[in-house]
């Protein structure tokens, strides 16, 4: 900070001297913003600034600062010989400026942070390169920063907090965190904004500051479960389930069971009293409500694995797997709790030749009972077309299985490669023909050919 | 001993359990074997007794038409009729809205969970191999009882929606199953208890043990006890409890022991 005072007061002098007036204005104001009792900046300001109302006030302010300032005094003692009215002139009239705020149009001092008129901040700090900027630019003009348009002013402001808290500027946050609360109380949608704003409080870390403005939001809009719900969240992190559980039978009750909502309160249950009947019903209602809840799963694995019912939790591991992906964290917590109940079986034991034999006299026992009956439940005198019809039925079935169940079966390995039938085409390929020549072969038995 | 069986299986007959909800409230996706079977076994009991019955006026035509479709054991050990045909028409049947209702609600109950399992085409599969298994013990057992002889004629999908129903035991049977009591099969006990799946299946097994002991004892000695087909039924669970072998994956097989409840 003190390094970025010393460079732009330097760039300030330097554009001073080489009489590029604005530029230098520009750099000593944001001097003076940055640390208001600058002497030398007050001091090089008075010599580039348009009038002499603002040059006289320059030099004051060194003198404020400094009254043994001699370049501030002769300055002065010059200007008032050159205007003896001036002092007089100042002393009534308000601050001569040609800086008007951006939203009311009151004439506001060059080193104001924000318009004393109506509260509206008239510089800030760009979240991306750190440099300071008047409010009514949309874009940064050092780094191109898309900043909004401060007219929106909520929103504004809570879209500046946010890319603030991104680029990890929290103090700058909490600033305008306070314009926010401004806005926010001047406006017909202040429920929202507020619970907007305690939402990013939550997030900097201030569970205090949130739990105000939550309750404050909640005054505002009573019906809004959601306020119920974080309030909830918070009180549940902070160990106070009392109080989150009445939050959350608060705000189930207005959102009408809402699915997230329920799965918080089931998760307060599990975290207080373990495995219950409660948050299993509780859980099983969330995911029937929202039957893609992956937490929701996993928590009713980890239930059941209390229980020491693994075959339901592995289940639910199961599901949970399907429907994350490996690369999410919940993802990968599903699969490890998933593989350390159930280890994955060796390759030739799920796709060897006894699994696929296996598999495929299941297909087989159908034509064989309809031509065991066909026979009289005489096996000796099923007849030789029927014989003939049970092969054809048992060479479409191993095609069936081998696209379907065991698709990497050494047989399928040597055609199609390691994979085995991988691909929708080669499935296709290889099933419909089997299940086809299956369908044909039963259908001929069941006409007792 | 026979009193004692038929004190049981009067009990067992006069209650009527059916599963409403248990543990496994989800499922893969829809299942739609099972309501295309359901779909499938009304609609062929619509189109016989409310469409076929009133366009044909004759009851011996009726009677004529619908006979070969019915599962007659001796006809099937002569070789006679349509065979294993038979076998699927007459598990497609029914012989009233008691026996159809009955039926699709274990079927829809039960299967689902089976077809979450297996999928489509297995679950299809599996169902019709209950259905062949049932038919194979409900021949050879009637053909064997000295009164009837295999004359008379069965229909009805009990023996493989009982092949499911003993899937579903292999498969969960620690499941907690929720269950309306129903006295004499129409009034309920307004009390929804809570029972393991294997006492659920365990009353269906009994009870049909009961009724088919019963049938043959009664037919030695000259009377038929019952027309229930207790025979396919326990076919229809023995099929359920070993084919089913068959039609799971490895991982499901090989763990089914291993995770204790």
């Amino acid at each position: 900070m003190v390094d970025q005072v010393a460079n732009l007061l330097q760039y300030g002098i330097a554009a001073a001297r080489a009489g590029r007036a604005e530029e230098a204005r520009q750099a000593l104001i944001k001097v003076i913003e940055m640390d208001e009792h600058n002497e030398s900046a007050w001091l090089w300001l008075s010599g580039v600034v348009d009038t002499v109302e603002n040059r006289y006030i320059c030099l004051e302010n060194v003198l404020s600062i400094n009254p043994r300032n001699g370049h501030a005094q002769a300055g002065l003692q010059w200007l008032e010989a050159q205007h003896p009215d001036l002092p007089a002139r100042l002393a009534q009239e308000p601050p001569a400026t040609e800086e008007r705020c951006p939203r009311c149009e009151a004439p506001v001092p060059y080193s104001g942070a924000s318009c004393p008129n109506c509260g509206q901040a008239l510089v800030v700090v760009c979240p991306a390169c750190r440099d300071y900027i008047e409010v009514r630019k949309t874009v940064c003009p050092t780094c191109g920063q898309q900043l909004g348009n401060f007219h929106d002013g909520v929103s504004y402001y809570l879209t500046l907090t946010r890319a603030y808290l991104a680029n990890h500027r929290g103090e700058l946050a909490e600033t305008t965190l306070s314009y926010v609360e401004a806005e926010a109380a001047k406006s017909a949608d202040a429920g929202r904004y507020l619970g907007e704003m305690a939402i990013l409080y939550e997030q900097m870390s201030k569970t205090d500051q949130a739990i105000a403005i939550y309750k404050r939001a909640i005054e505002h809009t009573p019906d809004q479960a959601s306020l119920y719900a974080r309030l909830g969240t918070i009180y549940r992190r902070r160990s106070m389930p009392d109080e989150a559980r009445s939050m959350y039978q608060q705000a189930i009750k207005r959102a009408q069971g809402s699915p997230e909502i329920l799965f918080e309160l089931a998760r307060l249950d599990f975290e207080e009293n373990g495995a219950t009947k409660t948050v299993l019903e509780i859980l099983q209602e969330v995911i029937r409500r929202r039957p893609d809840h992956v937490v929701a799963h996993v928590i009713l694995g980890d239930l059941y694995v209390e229980w020491k019912q693994k075959g339901q939790a592995v289940d639910y591991y199961e599901k949970a797997c399907e429907l994350s992906s490996e690369k999410t964290l919940i993802g990968q917590e599903a699969r490890r709790k998933l593989e350390r109940l159930r280890p994955s079986l060796p390759e030739e034991r799920t796709q060897g030749w006894g699994e696929t034999f296996r598999r495929l006299l299941g297909l087989m026992l159908l034509p064989g009972l309809a031509a065991l009956i066909n026979a009289g439940v005489s096996p000796w005198r099923i007849s030789l077309v029927a014989c003939l019809a049970l092969f054809v039925a048992g060479v479409g079935g191993y095609l069936w299985v081998c696209a379907v169940d065991i698709p990497r079966n050494p047989a399928m390995r040597a055609l199609f490669g390691p994979q085995g039938v991988k691909s929708t085409g080669q499935k296709a390929l290889v099933g419909l023909p089997g299940a086809i020549l299956w369908a044909l072969a039963f259908g001929l038995i069941l006409w007792r050919v | 001993m026979i009193n004692f069986v038929w004190f049981l299986d009067i009990l067992l007959s006069s209650i009527l359990l059916l599963p409403v909800k248990d543990e496994r409230g989800r499922y893969r996706s829809f299942p739609v074997a099972t309501t295309g079977l359901i779909l499938t076994n009304v609609a062929i009991f619509l189109l016989l007794n409310l469409g076929l019955q009133r366009l044909i006026d004759d009851v011996d035509e009726f009677r004529s038409i619908i006979l070969p479709m019915l599962l007659l054991p001796a006809a099937i050990v002569q070789g006679q009729g349509l065979g294993a045909l038979s076998v699927i028409t007459a598990s497609f049947m029914h012989g009233g809205w008691f026996h159809l209702i009955g039926n699709m609600f274990y079927l829809f109950f039960f299967g689902r969970k089976l077809e979450d399992v297996l999928g489509l085409a297995r679950f299809i599969v599996f169902y019709l191999v209950c259905a062949f298994v049932s038919s194979v013990v409900s021949v050879i057992s009637w053909t064997a009882l000295p009164l009837t002889q295999g004359q008379i004629p069965s229909l009805g999908a009990s023996g493989a929606i009982m092949g499911v129903v003993g899937a579903y035991l292999f498969l969960y049977s620690e499941q907690q199953i929720k269950t309306l009591v129903m006295i004499g099969g129409i009034i309920p006990i307004p009390y929804m208890t809570s029972m393991p799946a294997w006492v659920f299946i365990l009353y269906t097994i009994v009870s049909d043990l009961a009724n088919g002991w019963l049938q043959q004892v009664a037919e030695s000695v000259g009377f038929i006890y019952s027309l229930i087909n207790s025979f396919a039924h326990l076919g229809g669970v023995l099929a359920g409890l070993t084919c089913l072998y068959f039609f799971l994956p490895r991982e499901l097989l090989h763990y089914r022991y291993r995770v204790e409840t």
